[in-house]
């Protein structure tokens, strides 16, 4: 076992996988990478599994020590990273040797920043998983604390050149994201002005925003407050009763009894992830079917993007 | 009975729009059967009042494909994978001041005597329509209309874990310390969610409360030092 010495973990950072599925009517929150996105290709650029945990790390100032030779990779907001004062580039891997000291500034755009390690980070599983969801306060699964140790497992594996995401495929957070949406096709519980309200509108990320749901300042909209409690989604729109709508992330509660308006695809809660309170977004309908075909064209350029013994990438989609 | 997409990876089935007993045993069966016929595709299979929302991989199967392979399970008596019925739990409860602060002022506002609060939370069988909240918080109803008050305006910012709440009919028991605005009318010592066995309740349980005093709920691993913050009514 290897692994890197917290010294700081900035404003906040949590170990992130896939989430936890399967349990969900225990009502545990699934959780996982806010930022789907980053998150896969960090862990795409070491030839790990596409569910090994990673650090996903809030608005930077992060600060770690390695405790012997960790390969790692670093995508999302640029946080003009440095290794012993030297800067290294995002979206790419690189070596931390032992004594190796890393150290993240604050990302000028965008919120969140993964880093990865080979075979990811070993920090405790629990049902499947070792995303954390703060609020559950659930034993080992709390936020990096400084002072802390993020346990690695370097498997065996052929010694890989470091490597980058071509430019095209990474991702810039500066302009103000139009996000797709799926209707609720039966909204109860809403004005039936409201659907078409809030899709001509532009919103405002307002300040009671986390991993748990994104607040929207902006038109509000006329909800009555409850219908029965259900299900409720990664991206689902909810309107409470003081007619701002809240989009529900990965932290969120399982069940919801607000008013639903839609729901944001994951791969546009992906984008939502990396904006900040004060932001602007604005929205457009989507359909189900153009949704899930823009996801497996996501996977399919995962997997069919791969790089050479020496770092160039082949992509092949 | 209504299927809609919820999300590019989730699915609705709703069998109603308001809370009815009659419906939790063909939901708590459409669940059973979804678990063990769509096993590979399915990620999470989450009931609640009146309806279940299904989870599955859209990498795998897109919607249209899984509603018709979901629509069959949804008919009752369509496999042989029937649920056991929902199981009967007793939960003990210390209903005190000390242990629900909000029992005093929820008898007044009933008009009524606390040992009459507590006789008509314990007369009744209350069924479980819902995990949510927290892990392990189940919501179960429905309680006597004559003990049913509203949440509290302003809600405590930390509820002690074993708390025993009551929001209009519905009443529930907090597995774990958290915020919350129910009334508390007493504090139950069994644990609700456990990191070995999960949530203690499931969907279609059948919960009754059986009063016990301080001496009982400490022997039976109470916690009677924490109090609960004030909460404004």
């Amino acid at each position: 076992m290897t692994g890197l010495w917290v010294d700081n973990p900035g404003p906040r950072a949590t170990v992130q996988d896939l989430g936890r599925h399967g349990y969900q009517h225990h009502g545990l929150s699934p959780g996982g990478a806010a930022d789907l996105h980053a998150f896969r290709w960090a862990n795409r650029l070491l030839d790990n599994g596409p569910g090994d945990a990673c650090l996903e790390i809030t608005l930077g100032g992060f600060t770690a020590t390695a405790e012997a030779t960790l390969r790692v990779s670093l995508t999302g907001a640029d946080c003009n990273a440095r290794v012993n004062g030297t800067a290294v580039a995002n979206w790419r891997t690189f070596l931390l040797k032992k004594g190796d000291r890393i150290q993240l500034g604050v990302p000028a755009t965008g919120l969140l920043t993964y880093l990865g390690v080979t075979g990811g980070w070993r920090t405790r599983s629990f049902c499947g998983s070792r995303s954390v969801v703060a609020r559950e306060g659930l034993a080992g699964l709390s936020p990096v604390k400084a002072g802390s140790r993020l346990p690695a497992d370097l498997p065996e594996r052929a010694r890989l050149p470091d490597r980058q995401l071509p430019h095209h495929l990474q991702k810039h957070y500066g302009m103000a994201p139009c996000l797709k949406v799926m209707p609720a096709l039966s909204p109860e519980g809403l004005d039936p002005g409201d659907p078409v309200r809030f899709i001509h509108s532009s919103y405002r990320i307002g300040r009671q925003s986390d991993r748990m749901g994104y607040r929207l300042e902006g038109p509000a909209l006329q909800s009555d407050g409850g219908v029965v409690s259900r299900g409720v989604s990664c991206g689902t729109i909810q309107v409470p009763g003081d007619g701002k709508p809240m989009i529900l992330m990965n932290d969120r509660q399982t069940i919801g009894g607000y008013p639903v308006l839609g729901t944001v695809p994951v791969l546009d809660c992906s984008r939502l992830a990396q904006c900040r309170p004060g932001q602007s977004v604005s929205f457009q309908w989507a359909d189900v079917a153009d949704c899930q075909a823009e996801r497996q064209l996501f996977e399919r350029l995962l997997t069919r993007t791969t790089w050479d013994k020496h770092g160039n990438c082949l992509n092949q989609s | 009975m209504d299927i809609r997409p919820l999300s590019e990876c989730s699915i609705v089935v709703v069998w109603g729009n308001e809370i009815d007993p009659a419906l939790t045993p063909a939901i708590a069966g459409a669940v059973a059967r979804i678990r063990s016929s769509l096993a590979e595709l399915v990620t999470d299979v989450v009931p609640s009042y009146t309806t279940v929302t299904v989870y599955y991989d859209p990498v795998r199967i897109d919607f249209r494909r899984f509603i018709i392979m979901l629509r069959p399970l949804l008919e009752e008596n369509s496999g042989n994978h029937e649920p056991p019925p929902g199981r009967r739990i007793e939960l003990p409860v210390w209903y005190h001041p000390d242990a629900g602060p909000d029992l005093p002022a929820l008898a007044r506002a009933c008009g009524l005597s606390i040992d009459d609060v507590i006789e008509r939370h314990t007369t009744a069988t209350y069924q479980v329509y819902a995990l949510g909240f927290s892990p392990g918080f189940g919501f179960l109803g429905q309680v006597d209309p004559t003990i049913a008050r509203p949440r509290l305006e302003s809600p405590r910012v930390r509820v002690p874990a074993g708390s025993v709440g009551i929001a209009g009919r519905q009443t529930a028991v907090y597995p774990s310390a958290s915020p919350g605005g129910w009334q508390l009318i007493g504090r139950c010592p069994v644990r609700l969610f456990d990191e070995q066995n999960l949530a203690l309740l499931s969907v279609g349980d059948q919960v009754t409360f059986r009063p016990v005093d301080r001496q009982a709920f400490l022997e039976l691993g109470g916690d009677a030092l924490e109090a609960a913050d004030r909460g404004a009514g």
